[in-house]
């Protein structure tokens, strides 16, 4: 199977498989022109590795989500969640920004009526 | 959005077909339009919602990147314009330091032909007299010109802190400009609770911020007024503050004091020059040990300029 890359944006984020470790990496900020068509690539790939049936390691780090992209990856998570339903491995990392409480906020709204497996892990905090 | 929304739209036009193909029982066919309709018009409701916040965020998102090159084009000509007023501070102290000796050497030359025609008062010797003046002035204004450079470069001069009394402070204070003081007939009056005693200070750095303030308050004093100056130390604080009986300060002119070639409304009364550093000196100096100055002042009935310096008094 091909790797996923989708360079970033001044408006949309970089996705990309890390080959060490297979996690699939949401970096930056999504106000994406057409969200279903900047996700198809990743709905495809994403259904080929269940397809497969592998397992998925999603990790987020997102500044900004906007309205329609937030559409798109609930149907993404959706995907997984049926997919994790009938047995297949799935794990979502949610990092977010300490001082953004926003976007922790948005991680668990997002994951909230899903049982994959999920961590919610802040960033930039002094430690 | 259409596209995004796929999914639903399919649901909704697969269970209208059903419905059409196998029509509900009489009792349910209400429900099942009902629940087509709301569904439908949730839809579309939803799709625009999402395509307005979609428009707003990305509106919101545009706004934050002119903004933010904005300010980058405003930090780029910020450096410009420091290194462009550094470059003008150097030229400025460069020239001023050349000027300083042909100028010495044309006051002391003044100065050898003023006193050769001293027996013979006349032209030629107030032309002379005048001459030394002028070139004293202007000596100066190349000293400020020349410590604000330095000030401003962060190098007040690495002074070594030394015990002095209050009372020789004082006495410092009264030689000042005495000649402007006599000529403008100044009463200056001095005064302190407790001139006996004595602090540790940078002597030059403090002399200097007293010279300043003095020639200050004489130059924009009338004729035939006070000028006080009173230094007292309180809590392990020099307390200095100059009084004078002159126009006194504009609000506009008090927030433009201790900057450098400050032009102020108020003109001096007899004829002196100034080029504005005199405060712009005092303020620098002042922060360098650590202290604050300030004016209080009531136009038309004079300015009271107050320094607070940190001191370790030592007896």
């Amino acid at each position: 199977m091909s790797s996923l890359e989708i360079p970033a944006t001044d408006y949309t984020p970089h996705v990309f498989e890390d080959s060490k470790t297979g996690v699939v990496w949401f970096k930056g900020e999504a106000y994406p022109e057409n969200a279903s068509a900047y996700f198809q690539p990743i709905m495809e790939w994403m259904h080929s590795r269940i397809a497969e049936a592998r397992p998925i390691k999603l990790a987020f780090s997102l500044d900004y989500l906007n309205t329609s992209s937030t559409k798109a990856l609930l149907d993404l998570l959706a995907l997984l969640e049926a997919y994790h339903q009938k047995g297949g491995s799935v794990s979502v990392i949610w990092y977010y920004q300490a001082d953004l409480e926003v976007m922790k906020e948005t991680g668990e709204e997002l994951l909230h009526d899903f049982s994959l497996p999920r961590l919610l892990e802040p960033l930039g905090r002094l430690t | 959005m259409q596209a995004l929304f796929a999914k639903e739209l399919s649901v909704l036009k697969e269970a209208e077909g059903a419905f059409a193909r196998h029509p509900p029982p009489e009792e349910l066919e209400h429900y099942c339009e009902m629940l087509a309709e709301h569904y439908r018009s949730m839809l579309a409701q939803m799709m625009k919602l999402t395509s307005i916040s979609d428009a707003t965020q990305l509106q919101l998102k545009r706004t934050k990147l002119e903004l933010s090159s904005a300010l980058s084009n405003v930090e780029r000509l910020n450096r410009n314009l420091e290194a462009v007023s550094q470059e003008k501070d150097e030229i400025l102290a460069l020239a001023a330091h050349d000027l300083r000796s042909p100028l010495s050497g044309i006051r002391g030359l003044a100065d050898l032909i003023a006193e050769e025609s001293a027996p013979q008062p006349g032209e030629i010797h107030s032309y002379a007299e005048e001459i030394v003046n002028v070139a004293d002035d202007t000596l100066e204004m190349i000293r400020d010109i020349l410590d604000i450079y330095r000030l401003d470069g962060g190098a007040p001069g690495g002074q070594q802190s030394e015990s002095i009394r209050i009372a020789d402070l004082l006495t410092e204070a009264s030689a000042i400009s005495r000649a402007n003081a006599l000529r403008k007939r100044i009463t200056m009056v001095i005064e302190s609770v407790n001139a006996d005693r004595s602090v540790l200070v940078e002597k030059a750095l403090v002399v200097r911020i007293l010279e300043n303030l003095v020639s200050n308050a004489l130059k924009y004093s009338p004729h035939g007024s006070i000028v006080t100056v009173r230094i007292d130390i309180e809590d392990n604080l020099l307390k200095i503050a100059v009084r004078d009986q002159g126009p006194g300060l504009s609000e506009a002119d008090q927030a433009k004091l201790f900057k450098k070639f400050a032009r102020l409304a108020s003109r001096p009364t007899g004829g002196e020059s100034s080029i504005g550093l005199g405060l712009a000196i005092v303020d620098r100096i002042v922060q360098h040990l650590g202290g604050r100055v300030w004016v209080e002042t009531i136009p038309g009935e004079g300015a009271t300029f107050r320094v607070e310096l940190p001191v370790t008094a030592v007896g």
